[in-house]
C-alpha cells in the first residue's frame, strides 16, 4: 500500500472518530495536539489549545488557584499533551488533524476542477511564519489577563474565537450556529464577525493554496517547541541526494529545506505527510526514524509503482 | 347614504375596552403588588485546597435578616444530576444569626441540586427554593458528606421546577414550567397571585380547568446581563401567593445571558459568503499570472 493511500485512510478514520466519536460514546480527552473542535457536538475529543485557555485547566485559571494543588491539574494535562505529542510528533498535523482533512479535501477539489495552485514566494512564506508564534502569544498572554487584570471574560478563549475551525468544523454536524454574528454586546459582536470573516478568507486560502491554515497554525508552533524531544524524525542522507526537487515539489508545505543538502531536513513547518519520502528517487536517501531506526524510506520502486498509478489513472 | 367604514356599534366597543381594562389593571397590579418575601440568593463560591466547592446562600425576608421576623426557620436540599434529579429532600445544617441567615454547601464533582428554606414568619407560612449546578474540580464525593447519609426529610415543596435538560444553564428567555400544589389539593385559580420582579408579561398560567395547576415563566432579557460575561448572573423571582393570607412560595433563578437568542444566522452567512466570493475573487485576479503548473 501506497504511504499516500495509507495517509489517507488513517486521516479519514481519524476524521470520523475525533468528529463523531462522541455519538459513539468515545471521548479522547482534552489534549488531543490536533483540531478536533470542541464546538463540533459530538465530537470524540477536544483540541488542546482551548484547555490551555481555559479557566478549568490552563491559563484563566486565577493565580492563587494555579499556585494550589488544583494547577496541578492543568500541569498533568499539560503533562499527557507533551507524551501524545512526543509520541507521534508532527504526524498530529499531517495523519491525525481533521482541519487538515478538510483542507486535504478542497484540495483534491481543487485538483479536480483543474484549477492550478496559488504560489507563494519564499520571502513571503518567511513573513507569513511569524503570524502562527503572534497568534501563540495572543493565545498565552489574554487568558492570565481575565484571570488576574480585569479583562472582560468575553475574551476567554481568545483563540478559539477567531479560529476558523470554530465555524467550519460544526458544518459537518449541519450546526450553523458558529456563523451566526452574536449581537449580545460589542465584544461578542466583533469576534463574531472576525471569526466568520476569517473563516471565509481561510476557506478560500484553503482553497487555492494546499494546507494554508497550517501555514499560520499555533499547534504546529506548539509541537515544534518539543521538536528536540520527538523522536520520530525525517532524516536525510545526503550523500545519496539525486537533487532532483521532487521532495520539495511535492510538499504541500512548499518547504525547499528537504532539499538542502543536510541530514535533518525536518523543518517547523513540516508536516510529516511523507509526501516528500514517497516522492524521493533514490533509495534510503529520506527516511523517517524512530529513536534512530528507520520505519520507512524512500524507494525507487515505490516511485515507479506511484507513477504508473497516476500515469493509467489519467484520462 | 351608509357611511363606507361605519363606526363600530356601542356593544362591539365594550368587549374590547373591558379586555384592555383588565390588561391594564393587571399589569399594574404586578408593576406595584409584587414585593419579595422569603427569598434565597446565591452567595460567593469558592474553591478548597482538596477541589471541593464551597458554595453560600443567604436568606433573606423582605430584603432583610429575616432571623428577626421568623422562627422555624430550616433548609433543606435535594442533591443530584442534571440527568437524574434528586427526589428526596434532606436536612441542611443552615445558620441564622443576628448578622446574616444562610446555608454553606460544599460539593465534590458535579452536583445538580435543588435549595429550600421554609419558616413561620407573622403567621404566614413561607417557602424559598432555588436550582443550581455547581462543578467541583474534585472527583467526589458527589454529594454534601453532611447531609448525604441523613434520612430524608418529610416535607413537600409547594412550588416545583418541571425538570429538564436545559437547567443546567439557565438563561434569560428560556421558558420555566413550573407546578403548584400545597395542601394535596390545587387552590381556585383566582385565589393565586402569581407575580416576579421581571415583566410582567413574562408570567402566564395555565388553568385549562379552572384549578390553578402550573404556569410558566420566561425571565426576559436584559441589556446589563448581556454587557457582562456569559458566566455572570441576574437573579430573577417568582412568587407565588396562595389567598391574602395564605402560604407564600418564591423560587430564585439566576439565569445567564442568553447564549443563542442574539445570534444573527442570516447576517453572518451573507457576510461569510460575500467574503468568501470576495477573496477567491481576488485570488484569481492577482494570481492568475503566476499559476503553478
Amino acid at each position: 500500500m501506497m504511504i499516500s493511500s495509507c495517509r489517507r485512510a488513517v486521516q479519514h478514520l481519524a476524521f470520523i472518530l475525533f468528529t463523531y466519536g462522541g455519538r459513539f460514546g468515545l471521548h479522547f480527552g482534552n489534549a488531543l495536539p490536533c483540531f478536533s473542535c470542541p464546538y463540533v457536538t459530538g465530537c470524540g475529543g477536544h483540541c488542546y489549545l482551548m484547555a490551555l485557555q481555559s479557566n478549568w485547566w490552563g491559563l484563566q485559571m486565577p493565580l492563587a488557584t494555579m499556585m494550589s494543588g488544583l494547577g496541578l491539574q492543568a500541569l498533568l494535562l499539560f503533562a499527557l499533551f507533551a507524551l501524545l505529542v512526543a509520541l507521534l510528533g508532527k504526524s498530529w498535523c499531517g495523519w491525525l488533524c481533521p482541519f487538515g482533512l478538510l483542507q486535504d479535501w478542497l484540495t483534491m477539489l481543487r485538483q479536480r476542477l483543474g484549477v492550478p495552485e496559488a504560489q507563494i514566494s519564499q520571502a513571503m512564506r518567511d513573513r507569513l511564519r511569524s503570524i502562527k508564534y503572534l497568534l501563540l502569544v495572543y493565545m498565552l498572554a489574554l487568558p492570565p489577563l481575565i484571570a488576574s487584570a480585569g479583562l472582560h471574560s468575553d475574551f476567554s478563549l481568545p483563540f478559539c474565537q477567531i479560529c476558523p475551525a470554530k465555524p467550519l468544523m460544526p458544518l459537518f454536524t449541519f450546526e450553523t450556529a458558529h456563523l451566526a454574528i452574536n449581537s449580545a454586546n460589542a465584544i461578542t459582536q466583533t469576534f463574531s464577525i472576525l471569526s466568520v470573516a476569517i473563516a471565509a478568507l481561510m476557506l478560500v486560502g484553503m482553497f487555492f493554496k494546499e494546507r494554508f491554515f497550517c501555514l499560520f497554525c499555533p499547534m504546529l508552533a506548539i509541537i515544534h517547541i518539543f521538536q528536540k524531544i520527538i523522536p520520530l524524525r525525517l532524516k536525510k542522507n545526503p550523500a545519496l541526494c539525486l537533487a532532483c526537487g521532487n521532495c520539495a515539489r511535492a510538499c504541500p508545505m512548499t518547504i525547499r529545506r528537504v532539499h538542502e543538502d543536510r541530514a535533518d531536513v525536518q523543518d517547523e513547518d513540516c508536516l510529516l505527510c511523507l509526501n516528500c519520502l514517497e516522492s524521493c528517487p533514490s533509495d534510503t536517501t529520506l527516511r523517517l526514524d524512530l529513536f534512530g531506526k528507520t520505519l520507512v524510506s524512500s524507494k525507487r520502486r515505490r516511485l515507479i509503482v506511484l507513477w504508473q498509478k497516476t500515469r493509467s489513472a489519467r484520462p | 347614504m351608509p357611511e363606507k367604514y361605519p363606526w363600530p356599534s356601542k356593544n362591539r366597543l365594550v368587549r374590547p375596552a373591558w379586555v384592555v381594562a383588565v390588561a391594564l389593571l393587571l399589569a399594574a397590579t404586578n408593576a406595584w403588588s409584587f414585593e419579595e418575601s422569603l427569598v434565597i440568593h446565591a452567595g460567593n463560591h469558592a474553591t478548597l485546597s482538596d477541589g471541593a466547592l464551597a458554595a453560600r446562600y443567604h436568606l433573606t425576608f423582605h430584603g432583610e435578616n429575616p432571623a428577626r421576623a421568623c422562627r422555624d426557620i430550616a433548609f433543606f436540599w435535594r442533591p443530584g444530576s442534571i440527568f437524574k434529579p434528586g427526589a428526596a429532600w434532606f436536612a441542611l445544617p443552615g445558620h441564622c444569626d443576628a448578622k446574616n441567615c444562610g446555608v454553606d454547601i460544599r460539593i465534590g464533582g458535579i452536583v445538580f441540586f435543588s435549595l429550600l428554606a421554609q419558616a413561620q414568619c407573622g403567621g404566614v407560612q413561607y417557602q424559598a427554593q432555588t436550582i443550581d449546578n455547581l462543578h467541583a474540580r474534585n472527583v467526589g464525593p458527589l454529594a454534601d458528606a453532611t447531609a448525604a447519609n441523613q434520612k430524608p426529610a418529610a416535607i413537600r415543596a409547594a412550588l416545583e421546577l418541571v425538570p429538564a435538560m436545559e437547567h443546567y444553564y439557565p438563561q434569560t428567555g428560556m421558558t420555566f414550567l413550573f407546578h403548584y400544589q400545597n395542601k394535596n389539593e390545587n387552590p381556585a385559580a383566582g385565589q393565586v397571585e402569581i407575580s416576579s420582579d421581571d415583566q410582567p408579561t413574562a408570567l402566564s398560567a395555565l388553568d385549562e380547568h379552572g384549578d390553578f395547576r402550573s404556569f410558566r415563566f420566561t425571565p426576559s432579557h436584559d441589556q446589563a446581563l448581556n454587557r457582562q460575561g456569559s458566566e455572570a448572573t441576574a437573579e430573577r423571582v417568582v412568587q407565588v401567593r396562595e389567598g391574602a393570607n395564605g402560604p407564600v412560595s418564591t423560587f430564585t433563578l439566576n439565569v445567564h445571558r442568553s447564549r443563542r437568542a442574539f445570534f444573527h444566522r442570516q447576517g453572518g452567512m451573507a457576510l461569510f459568503a460575500g467574503l468568501a466570493a470576495l477573496g477567491a475573487a481576488l485570488v484569481v485576479y492577482y494570481k492568475k499570472q503566476t499559476w503553478r503548473r
